[in-house]
């Protein structure tokens, strides 16, 4: 809070506080990296892929349409696999010579029937499916056409760009497509794909009509089993669409998404650009399966609670793996809604804490577990046992341990598939951890083989692969990491923490960060997430900190604590030491803090200050030791004459030991210390002594931590000044301290009650006027005023302090 | 010997009351796939044309909305005949310049200057002497479109080339409003002048009353000279209630004399559906506006225009060049349409 006030200042300030605070939710909400992970914005327990592997584009995430945008199956893969039976060749030659040949090969290729194998590149004489096509003219003549189709089909998205499409070329190609169709006697494998050709021609030349119609006349017709049908029917379904045939258009997509896995996404894609009603869809339906597939549609594209379209999958097709990844998206869903942490980035602001929304999720959850129960005692669903573990999970997300306990005592885990026992062993872990309570009789070593194999399955996620340079903190394909850092963070230390277990909640915290076995880099902070420092720098007193001391230097164990210690003992020991030196400093037990500091590498670079936007060019550098009377502008200490952690803490040590034995000057001393511990606030110069991190909304945020006693309210400075006042007789020197009081007194006045104050702000009740009153009632003006008026300090301080001047001028 | 002298006095007397005018006559080519069509080119060969006036494409906003792009640009199937001169034209969408500012209209210049140079080469042509600008601008897009074709000249690969632009009636009349283009010269299209959308037996393609208000008093004077645009197109208005409702582009003129069909009503060119068709998208009751042009209108156009347009010599463009278009007018009488300047 700036001292120097006028009129317009007013105004500033009134704008900048309400600024600060609206803008201060979401800054604070994306302080740590900017974009949300759409693959780790909610407490994730039960892992998407745990009924299987077949429709993972369509995993759950709100943040993404597709979960991942890449197909199950390979289209190349499966096109050279039919050609290599086809031929009987090498599926790899077919591939290569049809899917990875160059520009310039392509060309030799859309040519292959008019030469001899001979005259060929030694790299393509050399491929079987190359060799084959010599000796088979009809095929080679269909591949050298299919060759010679690419340049027209593939043409260029920009706009600007003058060269056309060569539509007439492709109506052409089409046609002579056609003719070959006629000469291919008996062969239904080449008949098919000149007739795919054709209609491929036909659809992108716009002529849509009759790409149905080839379709119609000799692709539904053709006897051969192949993937290419399906692709032709993505075309047919395509040419509907533009023919104005909607619906329909969609219903056919839907047949192309059941059947051909590797064209499912763009299928999954065109129905939901179509956008039609469900009805309209369901009405071509044929057959259960048909019904089954809309309904799937439906479902992976809803990001809302829809148990309906599970339902009528299950109702349709309850075979189907579908079944599962649907459940599987409900139970994603759910935990989204209800379960709460550090992790869940709209949970943390979102009303979903409120009472009545609780109860409707509460009673969505109840409904998928019903679903999941059915599932399993019907045993209609390959994988029953999936339902069972379902409704096991949800009933520990409602707080109900026995009763998941229960379900899970209900499978028979040695018969699980190896998926569904990861997710067995995980809600295991779950439902133990929560009886870390008080009073409660759970040995907490119970934990230990799961947490250990927990940590196994993640060490693994995070192996670094050949030439990763990078650490990779997102959160795709981590999900093991993820369940393990939710679990050590958001139900191992909470659960401490409500039993006043500070240390081992701290500690957790860290466990939960330490993704990799493997750690380049050891210091302290660096293998923690921003939620762990947070709560690391500015939580932990030094009790907690030599707890932590003990666990790290004691001889590991093998039970929970050797577990947890473990992460910590990993790490370099200097940070941790600055660390537990800080917390005495901000207690001010001096002499405490200089024995840790002592035992901290000489080499070590102890935490400083620095302006954010200037980086390292912008050290500050603490310049605790003086007066002042203005906040503003700071007045930073250099490089070499600056103080550091460790010359502050001798310095105030010897003013601590000097007013006690230099009892004439403690007046002056207490007021040396004042200063000094003012200036270790955020409106001060040395904050960097005692916090790790400074922002520009501190002032509006009420105080949560011990050490914010002197950063954010100069309480002890206040004590300190009051205890100099009354020791001095320097008339001079109580006006100082009468002062420095009234800022300190200042410093107690915060806008209302983070995040409230936008709302009070706005609903009036305490108002900007109310605010400035409060300042402007500054007991300590009164007193300054009346006793101090002819001391030489006041003159000073009217000269210099605005915000004085104006008190003065409103009496 | 008298009456040689005579008849000399009597010709040049007639030739005093009217400018020998020297019209050359061409055509627009507005379809968006080139072909060689045996009738076009003999229309093309007969009249002697020395250029044709291409469509390159039409600028409006991108379906995101976020630029300006070419839509539906021409593709060469053939190229376009030897001793004809290739006119590119491009088609600007007024809006286009409510929301392009002055940087990214210097951009888009440039880049049409590209596409321009491309698709001529694409016609089969090495190079072009006029491109032609096509744009119905405002009082509010003047400026904006007045420096756009400043921009144009500026292009180094436009500099030895002429910019032309296309001028419509009301931009003669209101000449302070609309302002004058920066160009040398510009193309009158003397058609498209009335209201499209009004319920009448008004021909808006083209309406000597709407000329005479527009251009009697005002043509002369035009400071830029001109070349002259005429209509050869027809089509049909709809009218749903008297509502304007759309032009019919699959309604075939045939079907309007079918008496099952279409009733004529009094007034000119209207005339109603008696039953629903839908495969033209039409209802029973729909009025049709049959809107055409016969050789009388273009004569009389002609006489008009000879009277007050102030060129001399001029480029006389049909609209537009297409084969079921051509077959309505024989070739003679388009020579006489020509030879009435």
């Amino acid at each position: 809070m700036i001292l120097n006030m006028t009129t317009c200042k007013k105004l500033f300030i009134g704008f900048s506080t309400f600024f600060t605070v609206f803008f201060a939710e979401i800054a604070i909400n994306l302080a740590c990296g900017g974009e949300v992970d759409p693959y780790d914005y909610y407490i994730n327990y039960f892992h998407s892929d745990v009924s299987g592997d077949e429709y993972s584009p369509f995993f759950f995430t709100q943040l993404s349409f597709l979960y991942g945008d890449k197909d199950t199956h390979s289209e190349s893969d499966i096109n050279s696999e039919e050609w290599a039976k086809y031929l009987q060749v090498k599926k790899e030659d077919v591939e290569k010579a049809m899917y990875r040949s160059n520009d310039a090969t392509n060309l030799i290729l859309s040519k292959l029937d008019q030469q001899p194998i001979s005259s060929l590149p030694d790299s393509l004489q050399q491929n079987t499916f190359i060799q084959a096509l010599g000796k088979n003219k009809k095929a080679a003549q269909y591949f050298s056409f299919a060759k010679s189709c690419e340049p027209l089909a593939n043409s260029s998205s920009d706009y600007w760009n003058p060269a056309p499409r060569d539509t007439a070329g492709m109506i052409s190609a089409a046609k002579e497509a056609l003719d070959l169709v006629s000469s291919s006697h008996g062969d239904a494998f080449i008949k098919l794909r000149y007739a795919y050709q054709s209609a491929r021609m036909y659809h992108y030349a716009a002529q849509y009509q009759e790409c149905r119609n080839v379709y119609d006349k000799l692709i539904k017709t053709n006897k051969t089993s192949s993937a290419v049908k399906g692709w032709s029917m993505a075309l047919y379904a395509g040419a509907t669409r533009r023919l104005g045939m909607r619906s329909e258009s969609a219903y056919l997509f839907s047949k192309v998404f059941e059947s051909n896995p590797e064209r499912r996404i763009l299928a999954y894609r065109n129905y939901y650009n179509i956008s039609p009603s469900t009805d309209s869809v369901l009405r071509f339906a044929k057959n259960n399966t048909e019904r089954a597939t809309i309904w799937a549609i439906e479902g992976f594209g809803n990001p809302a609670k829809d148990l309906k379209s599970l339902e009528e999958v299950y109702k349709n097709d309850p075979k189907s793996p579908i079944n599962g990844a649907l459940l599987v998206r409900e139970i994603n869903k759910l935990e989204g809604n209800i379960l709460n942490g550090s992790s869940n980035y709209y949970y943390y602001n979102s009303p979903n804490n409120a009472d009545s929304v609780k109860r409707v999720n509460l009673k969505h959850l109840t409904l998928v577990k019903n679903f999941a129960l059915k599932l399993a005692g019907e045993k209609k669903y390959s994988q029953p046992e999936l339902g069972t573990l379902t409704a096991a999970y949800l009933s520990w997300m409602e707080n109900k341990g026995a009763e998941a306990s229960s379900y899970l005592s209900k499978l028979d885990f040695p018969k699980l598939p190896e998926r569904l026992k990861d997710q067995y062993r995980i809600t295991d872990l779950l439902i133990k951890a929560d009886q870390i309570k008080k009073g409660s009789s759970f040995n907490p070593n119970d934990l230990l083989p799961g947490l250990k194999w927990l940590d196994q399955k993640r060490f693994e996620e995070n192996k670094p692969k050949p030439g990763q340079t990078y650490d990779d903190w997102g959160g795709y394909n981590k999900a093991f990491s993820l369940s393990a850092r939710n679990l050590y963070q958001d139900v191992l230390a909470p659960a401490y923490l409500k039993m006043g277990d500070t240390a081992r909640a701290a500690m957790a915290m860290v466990k939960g960060d330490i993704r990799s076995s493997n750690l380049k880099n050891k210091d302290l902070f660096s293998n923690m997430g921003s939620t762990t420092i947070g709560y690391w720098q500015e939580a932990l007193s030094p009790t907690t900190l030599l707890s932590i001391e003990k666990y790290r230097t004691t001889p590991p164990q093998d039970n929970l604590d050797g577990l947890l210690a473990g992460s910590i003992r990993q790490l370099n020991q200097d940070d941790f030491y600055e660390l537990l030196g800080t917390s005495y400093l901000r207690t001010h037990h001096y002499k405490n803090a200089l024995a840790w500091f002592q035992k901290i590498n000489p080499k070590h670079q102890y935490f400083s200050a620095s302006n954010w936007y200037e980086g390292d060019e912008g050290r500050l550098y603490p310049n605790a030791f003086i007066e002042t009377i203005r906040d503003y502008p700071k007045q930073n200490g250099s490089k070499t004459g600056g103080l550091n952690k460790k010359t502050f803490a001798m310095e105030m040590l010897r003013l601590q030991k000097l007013v006690t034995s230099d009892p004439k000057n403690a007046a002056a001393n207490y007021y040396k210390m004042a200063n000094a511990l003012y200036q270790t606030g955020y409106f001060g110069n040395s904050w960097g002594l005692i916090s790790y991190s400074w922002s520009s909304y501190d002032n509006v945020v009420p105080p949560k931590y011990d050490y914010e006693k002197d950063y954010k309210q100069a309480l002890t400075a206040r004590r300190l000044y009051l205890k100099a006042r009354i020791l001095t007789t320097d008339q001079n020197l109580k006006a100082k301290c009468t002062f420095m009081l009234a800022k300190c007194a200042q410093k107690m006045i915060i806008p209302g009650k983070y995040p409230d104050y936008l709302y009070t702000y706005l609903n009036g009740k305490i108002t900007y006027k109310d605010y400035l009153d409060a300042n402007l009632a500054n007991p300590y003006y009164k007193e300054f005023s009346a006793k101090y008026a002819k001391t030489p300090f006041y003159q000073i301080a009217q000269g210099e302090c605005s915000y004085f001047r104006e008190f003065i001028n409103r009496n | 010997m008298r009456l040689p002298i005579l008849l000399t006095l009597i010709c040049a007397l007639f030739s005093g009351c009217k400018t020998e005018k020297k019209p050359h006559p061409t055509f627009y080519y507005w379809k968006t796939v080139y072909s060689q069509n045996k009738t076009e080119q003999q229309y093309l060969e007969k009249m002697q044309s020395r250029s044709l006036y291409v469509r390159m494409m039409d600028i409006d906003l991108s379906p995101d909305g976020q630029q300006a792009i070419p839509i539906s640009p021409i593709t060469f199937k053939e190229s376009v005949p030897q001793q004809v001169n290739i006119i590119p034209v491009v088609y600007i969408v007024n809006n286009i310049l409510n929301v392009t500012d002055s940087t990214a209209l210097k951009t888009l210049a440039s880049k049409i200057a590209v596409f321009v140079q491309a698709k001529v080469q694409q016609a089969g042509k090495k190079d072009y002497q006029e491109l032609q600008i096509d744009c119905d601008w405002t009082k509010t897009t003047k400026d904006r479109y007045f420096y756009f074709l400043e921009q144009l000249k500026k292009l180094p690969q436009l500099r030895n080339k002429e910019i032309t632009a296309t001028l419509r009636l009301h931009q003669v009349k209101n000449i302070e409003s609309s302002g004058i283009p920066p160009v040398k010269k510009v193309m009158l299209m003397c058609y498209n002048m009335g209201n499209l959308r009004k319920y009448g037996p008004q021909n808006s393609i083209l309406d000597q009353a709407e000329m005479d208000l527009y251009l009697k008093d005002h043509l002369k004077n035009y400071p830029l000279a001109l070349d002259v645009a005429l209509p050869l197109f027809k089509w049909a208005v709809i009218f749903r209630n008297k509502q304007y409702a759309g032009i019919s582009k699959r309604l075939q003129p045939n079907q309007l004399q079918d008496k099952n069909m279409f009733k004529k009503l009094e007034q000119p060119l209207l005339y109603q559906l008696l039953v629903d068709l839908p495969q033209a998208g039409l209802k029973k009751n729909d009025i049709v506006r049959w809107e055409h042009i016969t050789t009388k209108q273009l004569l009389q156009t002609a006489d008009f225009l000879s009277a007050y347009l102030p060129s001399t010599e001029f480029n006389l463009t049909f609209y537009h060049l297409d084969e079921q278009l051509l077959n309505d007018f024989k070739y003679d009488d388009l020579q006489k349409v020509i030879h009435r300047f």
